[in-house]
């Protein structure tokens, strides 16, 4: 992770997003006891890392083949 | 699950079609692949010795780096200390003692690429997976 990306990571600031979903899944979630914010926030956190590494691994596979076509 | 450089090397640098599924299942989410700290210099040593043409060195090893962080768990004074201590009692080198140590804290499963040492390790009680057993 670059020095920019842990710099934002450890930012305090906080925004608020909002998403819909259906009425029934609100009422199942309301039965479960557990903290949706932050089961939202590491599910949101891991798929950004994922994309990001096979963003990063796609770069890596473009040149693996531009040095595998020399 | 926890690897070693001898898998980490194999994903990174490898065309074994084995380890490139493994890779897109990390990548699928299917499974966490995380490392102790020390294993990626292990990596960054294989680089040295690897022929990359000039052009394309920095960038490469740029972008190298950028993936292992992603995957890096640094170790604290405690983990530190218990490799240490396995891996003079073992005779094994400190960056398998650092796996054993971070399987172990995470409760994950360490996985090499080496079958005398998935042998030795078992010998001596510890839970250790050869790479084939999971493919």
């Amino acid at each position: 992770m670059s020095d920019m990306s842990k710099e934002k990571k450890n930012s305090k600031k906080d925004v608020v997003i909002s998403i819909r979903i259906p009425k029934w899944l609100k009422e199942e979630m309301d039965r479960i006891d557990i903290n949706w914010s932050e089961y939202i926030r590491d599910s949101i956190e891991k798929k950004v890392s994922i994309e990001e590494l096979k963003k990063i691994w796609g770069q890596i596979e473009t040149i693996k083949g531009s040095m595998n076509r020399r | 699950m926890i690897i070693d450089s001898t898998v980490l090397k194999e994903l990174i640098f490898g065309n074994n079609s084995k380890y490139q599924k493994i890779r897109k299942k990390f990548e699928g989410g299917e499974l966490t692949i995380r490392i102790p700290d020390v294993v990626k210099y292990d990596v960054f040593k294989t680089i040295i010795n690897e022929n990359i043409p000039e052009e394309h060195f920095t960038k490469l090893v740029e972008l190298i780096v950028r993936y292992l962080e992603y995957l890096t768990v640094n170790l604290d004074h405690t983990h530190i200390t218990d490799a240490i201590s396995i891996s003079r009692d073992l005779k094994v080198d400190f960056s398998v003692a650092a796996c054993l140590v971070l399987a172990n804290s995470l409760m994950d499963v360490y996985v090499t690429a080496n079958r005398e040492l998935v042998e030795k390790l078992r010998k001596n009680g510890y839970s250790v997976l050869h790479i084939n057993e999971i493919l």
